[in-house]
């Protein structure tokens, strides 16, 4: 009865609209002072192989999947990483010791190492940001409109909306790597 | 595929040393009880690097931290975790860093004069020489060294550590360089006569099942999905395959293998230099295993993968 | 054989009308002065309103500012170049900012040319060395021996101080070297050049075809918003390209065509169309002129040749044309960017133009729509007399009576400069631009170099060209500096305002402080105005305030509709000499270029050699961001070399191996091998702005290839623009 009353932030990619441009990369990039050569999200570029006669190439964003089972969260010793109510998995960065284990327990290879902080860092779905009415970074200059992000548990947020309309016009809809079990909250949408 | 950032080689000493320490203990122990008299060299030598190399390794983890290394209060929040493999580490390292101590202690008769003032002696040498001491010491040292395979194995992410036989691989392995820094210790300081034939002759057996293990687990990683299979490959042709062949397989596997087995039929006798020399070449190999697992291990498949298999 | 006859009078009108309509390209001729007074760094968190200058599509945006540091920027949410989105370089500017790579002082060379030696100069003692020797040299050479390369928001500043000192020979290289012959090629067609936003209704389109138009790479977000709009609505996409680029990624047939040939295609298509009468006969009845001579011209392109030309299946030549006429009007044809290809681009342009006059999309959704400008009586700044002298480059001679003199030629100026063949041209100011990547020919450019007594740059990095230059004078940024307001026309017409964010992190001035400190220094009375004055004057006579547009940074002053023969009934109208859009150019016919354009064939690489195709990546503008450390980033710094998989076989060249482009026995620097099916085989790719030699961007000297390098310089013989395409290369391992 109270579903309503907590929120589940989740993302969601309309692939075909992606153009790997990379400004989410760089807004974030921005937004966190990212040093060095890492960043929170990133795009994959896949091409089908030269085999077929079309040749197509396809743009997959990803960043953390925020997991509801989330194996960086058992794996922390520190409980650093942890889940929050709202649904983001978020690392305190007062806790964390810096042992690097999560980073290869991510499946999502969302997790980096921050030199400067000497932490593990990662998307935090831009945690205070969206609490002052804005958008995350990357949602925010997206040119092509491919991310969508709001609290899953509200029918009228953006995300709601377009997971209605993927289902209604039955679009695919996937997440990554069902097959771990982590559960995760970012959707792909492809036409 | 694709490189994933993963730990350092810093983290592949640990893990060795770890492993050489608690195999040297776990060995000397289950000398002890068999014999102590006859193998009391060996237990001293493995005393000698046991506690230490452990230490030493868990140093190099404290240097591979990140801001823990320069706020090493921070260190206190290992243990408040239940479901982190680090926390269950910590606490085995902690008990059989101690224990160990102990032991070394005990088995060197260092600060025998000390002990002896404090007024330890009667508390101290019932404990440490107990068969107590010997099990927990065997049962703490395989957790240790298994433990360093578990940290790798419990996660799922990484297909080519997800699989049961890496603790056995690495239990072998630290049993198996374990004695080889023993022995080269042993060679070094303590050259009493000894008959430790039984022990060399584990020790080849325990190398040949290292080989077969490895053998095993690299067939069932080339069926594995597309990451394991691309890590096996990387071993086997790709960017680590001279590392894989030369330092692990030849150098310190099949060389090894080979001289003890003639040791074993009687055709050779190997001692001094040679014998530093050839246990030399195992803990070589011990090291390129777990260095050669570590990095293997991290690539993922790129994401796009999944979809463009729909196409 | 109609030979139309039109009168004199609307012959003049139209002439007159592509020169007047050029005139408008060049970004804004409004003349400031500037100081850049900034209070005290505010604590707390602040906003200040800007337009992106990462590139040149000046994308509105507002800048956040915390504790007198700017650590974010984020798009207007109403500005029409780009409603609230930024892409990867305009993210970047932060980095730029703050950048310790960007020069700090003015600098005064110490040393020979090139060897990287200056030293450290205040404004005055900078300025008084270039006055003196400006002096100097006018004395010696009379005033035209001074030239000016300029691009960028500020570009004008430069332009007038040399119009000060009284030389014509002003050049903004993004005629000669970017759009100069589309935008002829489209005036000849349509009364009109493209102008700098290309008014291609993309998001309403239902079919569109682009030809090496790379939208998704040479990223302007205004216009790559509407193509993806375009594209999720499900517009057909027709994409042609040798090479198969992130916007082939979207398209919905991809057609790998040989280099060189795409006039082939197009006339092949035209054949097919009218041929089959599937063209927008109502259209080109009422509002075409000489259909039926051109009907005739192109009776012999059949597409059967035209697939033999370009290499692509005849089924698929057919297919895009139909696909075109089933969404006639609403549909277009794209007239491409920086088309400087193949010394032949105007007559090319004019094929695109009559294959979207056959599909009648004039003014109407999904084709090519008005852009709403916006003209208002701006405030005059500076007076000064225009210079007397002809211009060195021919822009606008008799040779090139089409070549717009406000823009002028800047590959023949630099021609002109290294052979010293016109006047003496002894002295060259260079504003935010970088010749020696953006011409033709580096060691052309080079010679000019040397013919130079005196190279003054200003730049807010040490470019290749300031590398060599004798007194550097460093600009502050966009983020830094007031700027007068500009007024832009998409399918609005806007102002937008530039205020600065931070005060100058380094010592740095605004171009217009500069030009007008050195105006001053060299003894000239002219007075330019305070930018902030100018803005204020401006504001006034738009009725507006400047707190409006403190807090919106972009007021939406025209909103007509851009689809005026759609929604108003309006007849499609041409300043052309015929009022019509014309398949028979008049104007071309009475200078006696051909009036109606042909096939013409391009040279072929000899064996063994690749055509040098260069162009942008996402996330990199010109020469200008390649050393901005976030932006390389994204590509770990490397440098790809596109190389079709057989033919690197054939080289022994791996993917991810380290090459060099090879010619005339000139080796470039080491890229890395991409070797992919999706490129044709005779050709490769390379993209522009990597292979600096300055040691001053510290980052990325010595990586990569420098196209102009290997480029061709060819000239096209109706707008004078330069044809980069002809560069053929060979490719070794490094
Ligand atoms: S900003 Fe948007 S379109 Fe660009 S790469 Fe990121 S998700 Fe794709
Ligand atoms: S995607 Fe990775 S980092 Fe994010 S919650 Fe899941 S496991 Fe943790
Ligand atoms: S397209 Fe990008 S670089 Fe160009 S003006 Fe816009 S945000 Fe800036």
């Amino acid at each position: 009865m109270n579903a309503t009353k907590t929120k589940k932030f989740a993302m969601a990619y309309i692939v075909d609209r992606c153009v790997d441009c990379k400004a989410c990369m760089v807004a974030c990039k921005a937004e966190w002072q990212i040093p060095d050569n890492d960043f929170r999200t990133h795009i994959d570029t896949g091409i089908a192989p030269a085999a077929t006669d079309r040749l197509s190439m396809h743009f997959l964003p990803h960043q953390c999947n925020h997991c509801d089972d989330a194996p960086c969260v058992t794996v922390c010793p520190t409980k650093a990483s942890h889940k929050r109510e709202d649904g983001v998995v978020d690392i305190d960065n007062r806790k964390c010791v810096g042992c690097r284990y999560c980073i290869p327990s991510c499946p999502y290879n969302a997790r980096f190492f921050n030199n400067e902080l000497g932490v593990a860092d990662k998307c935090t779905f831009c945690l205070p940001r969206i609490y002052d009415g804005l958008m995350p970074a990357c949602v925010t200059t997206c040119p092509g409109k491919a991310r969508v992000f709001g609290d899953i548990n509200d029918p009228e947020s953006e995300i709601s909306k377009a997971l209605k309309d993927a289902a209604d016009n039955r679009y695919r809809v996937w997440t990554l790597r069902k097959d771990l079990g982590t559960e995760p909250n970012i959707y792909y949408i492809q036409k | 595929m694709e490189f994933q950032t993963g730990f350092h080689w810093y983290i592949a000493v640990y893990l060795f040393l770890a492993g050489v320490g608690a195999g040297s203990i776990v060995v000397a122990s289950l000398a002890d009880i068999y014999d102590r008299q006859k193998y009391i060299s060996f237990i001293k030598a493995a005393s000698v690097i046991g506690m230490p190399l452990v230490t030493i390794g868990i140093l190099f983890l404290y240097i591979d931290l990140g801001q823990g290394m320069y706020k090493p209060w921070l260190l206190l929040l290992l243990f408040v975790n239940p479901t982190s493999a680090i926390m269950w580490g910590t606490l085995i390292l902690t008990i059989f860093t101690v224990l160990s101590l102990l032991y070394g202690v005990y088995n060197l008769g260092i600060l025998d004069w000390f002990i002896k003032k404090m007024g330890f002696v009667k508390i101290f040498r019932p404990i440490a020489a107990s068969r107590f001491m010997n099990w927990s010491l065997i049962i703490t040292g395989i957790l240790t060294a298994g433990y360093t395979a578990v940290l790798l194995g419990v996660l799922k992410a990484i297909p080519f550590w997800h699989q049961t036989s890496l603790p056995i691989l690495f239990i072998i392995s630290a049993s198996s360089t374990g004695i080889s820094g023993a022995m080269v210790v042993k060679e070094l300081f303590f050259k009493e006569e000894a008959h430790l034939e039984k022990i060399e002759t584990t020790h080849f057996y325990l190398i040949m099942l290292e080989i077969l293990l490895l053998i095993g687990m690299l067939l069932i990683a080339l069926q594995g999905v597309p990451e394991m299979k691309f890590s096996a490959l990387t071993l086997l042709t790709g960017e680590f395959a001279v590392e894989f062949w030369v330092f692990l397989v030849l150098l310190g596997l099949v060389v090894p293998a080979f001289v003890f087995a003639f040791v074993e039929a009687g055709k050779m006798h190997v001692s001094g230099g040679k014998l530093v020399f050839f246990e030399l070449l195992v803990l070589v190999g011990g090291y390129f295993l777990r260095y050669l697992i570590l990095h293997a291990g991290v690539y993922t498949q790129k994401f796009t993968d999944y979809i463009m298999i729909h196409y | 054989m109609t030979k139309c006859r039109i009168s004199r009078r609307r012959f003049i009108q139209g002439t007159a009308s592509v020169g007047a309509a050029l005139a408008s390209m060049s970004s804004f001729r409004l003349l400031t002065g500037g100081s850049s007074a900034v209070a005290e760094p505010q604590q707390g968190v602040t906003f200040a309103q800007n337009w992106c200058e990462m590139c040149f599509w000046k994308c509105g945006l507002t800048a956040k500012v915390v504790n007198g540091k700017v650590r974010k920027l984020e798009g207007q949410p109403d500005c029409p170049s780009n409603y609230g989105k930024l892409c990867a370089k305009g993210n970047a500017g932060v980095f730029q900012l703050y950048d310790p790579d960007r020069l700090k002082t003015p600098l005064i060379r110490d040393g020979e040319r090139g060897s990287g030696k200056f030293r450290k100069a205040t404004w005055e003692e900078a300025a008084a060395y270039v006055a003196q020797k400006v002096n100097e040299l006018k004395e010696k050479y009379g005033p035209e021996t001074f030239s000016i390369f300029a691009h960028g928001s500020g570009e004008h500043s430069f332009v007038e101080l040399v119009e000060i000192i009284g030389s014509p020979n002003y050049c903004i290289p993004s005629y000669a070297q970017c759009t100069g012959s589309r935008d002829i090629g489209w005036a000849l067609s349509y009364g009109k050049p493209v102008g700098g936003k290309e008014p291609v209704d993309s998001q309403n389109s239902k079919c569109m075809m682009l030809l090496g138009r790379n939208i998704v790479e040479a990223l302007h977000v205004g216009e790559m918003q509407d193509f993806v709009e375009g594209v999720a609505k499900g517009a057909h996409v027709i994409y042609v390209d040798p090479r198969f680029t992130k916007t082939a990624a979207k398209a919905n047939q991809y057609m790998m065509i040989k280099p060189g040939t795409d006039s082939a295609l197009l006339l092949g298509m035209i054949n097919y169309i009218i041929e089959k009468e599937i063209y927008n006969k109502e259209f080109v009845e009422n509002y075409t002129y000489g259909f039926d001579q051109f009907k005739e011209h192109v009776a012999g392109y059949t597409v059967e040749w035209a697939s033999k030309e370009t290499e692509i299946p005849q089924e698929e030549i057919i297919k895009a044309a139909e696909k075109l006429c089933e969404a006639a009007p609403h549909c277009y044809i794209h007239p491409g960017r920086r088309l400087t290809r193949y010394g032949n681009d105007t007559q090319f342009t004019r094929i695109v133009a009559c294959l979207n006059m056959l599909m009648g999309n004039w003014e109407v959704r999904g084709g090519i729509y008005r852009t709403i400008g916006f003209k208002y009586d701006a405030p005059h700044m500076v007076h000064f007399d225009k210079p007397y002298a002809d211009r060195a480059d021919g822009a606008g001679s008799e040779e090139f009576p089409l070549g717009p003199k406000n823009l002028g030629f800047a590959n023949k100026l630099m021609e002109h400069i290294a052979n010293q063949d016109v006047y003496p041209l002894k002295g060259m100011f260079v504003y935010g631009c970088n010749p020696l990547h953006h011409h033709g020919s580096t060691e052309m450019v080079k010679k000019a170099l040397e013919n130079t007594e005196l190279l003054v740059t200003c730049e807010i990095y040490m470019t290749d060209t300031a590398w060599l230059s004798d007194v550097i004078f460093p600009e502050s940024t966009y983020l830094e500096r007031y700027d007068p307001v500009i007024s832009t026309g998409r399918r609005k017409g806007y102002i937008q305002f530039r205020e600065p964010a931070v005060s100058p992190v380094f010592d740095t001035k605004g171009g217009w402080e500069i030009a007008k400190i050195l105006s001053g220094a060299m003894g000239h009375e002219n007075e330019f105005l305070d930018v902030q004055e100018y803005n204020r004057q401006a504001f006034e006579t738009l009725g507006i305030t400047e707190e409006y547009m403190k807090k919106h940074g972009v007021w939406v002053a025209n909103e007509n509709t851009p689809y005026p023969v759609e929604d108003e009934g309006e007849e499609p109208s041409f300043r052309t000499p015929s009022g019509k859009a014309e398949f028979y150019s008049n104007i071309c016919e009475h200078f006696s270029y051909p009036p109606m354009p042909s096939y013409e064939e391009n040279p072929v690489p000899p064996e063994g050699e690749f055509r040098l195709l260069f162009g942008r990546l996402s996330f990199h503008t010109h020469a200008r961001t390649q050393n901005n450390a976030w932006l390389l980033a994204l590509h770990k710094s490397e440098v790809p070399l596109w190389i079709h998989t057989e033919k690197a076989k054939a080289l022994g060249i791996k993917d991810g191996m380290s090459v060099r482009l090879v010619k005339e026995g000139f080796k470039s620097n080491p890229c890395t091998a991409r070797v992919v099916d999706y490129i044709h085989p005779q050709a490769v790719f390379l993209p522009y702005g990597f292979g600096h030699e300055t040691k001053g961007l510290t980052r990325i000297t010595g990586k990569g290839a420098r196209t102009s390098d290997f480029t061709s310089n060819l000239t096209d013989p109706i707008s004078g623009a330069a044809g980069f395409h002809n560069g053929f290369v060979k490719v070794e391992i490094a």
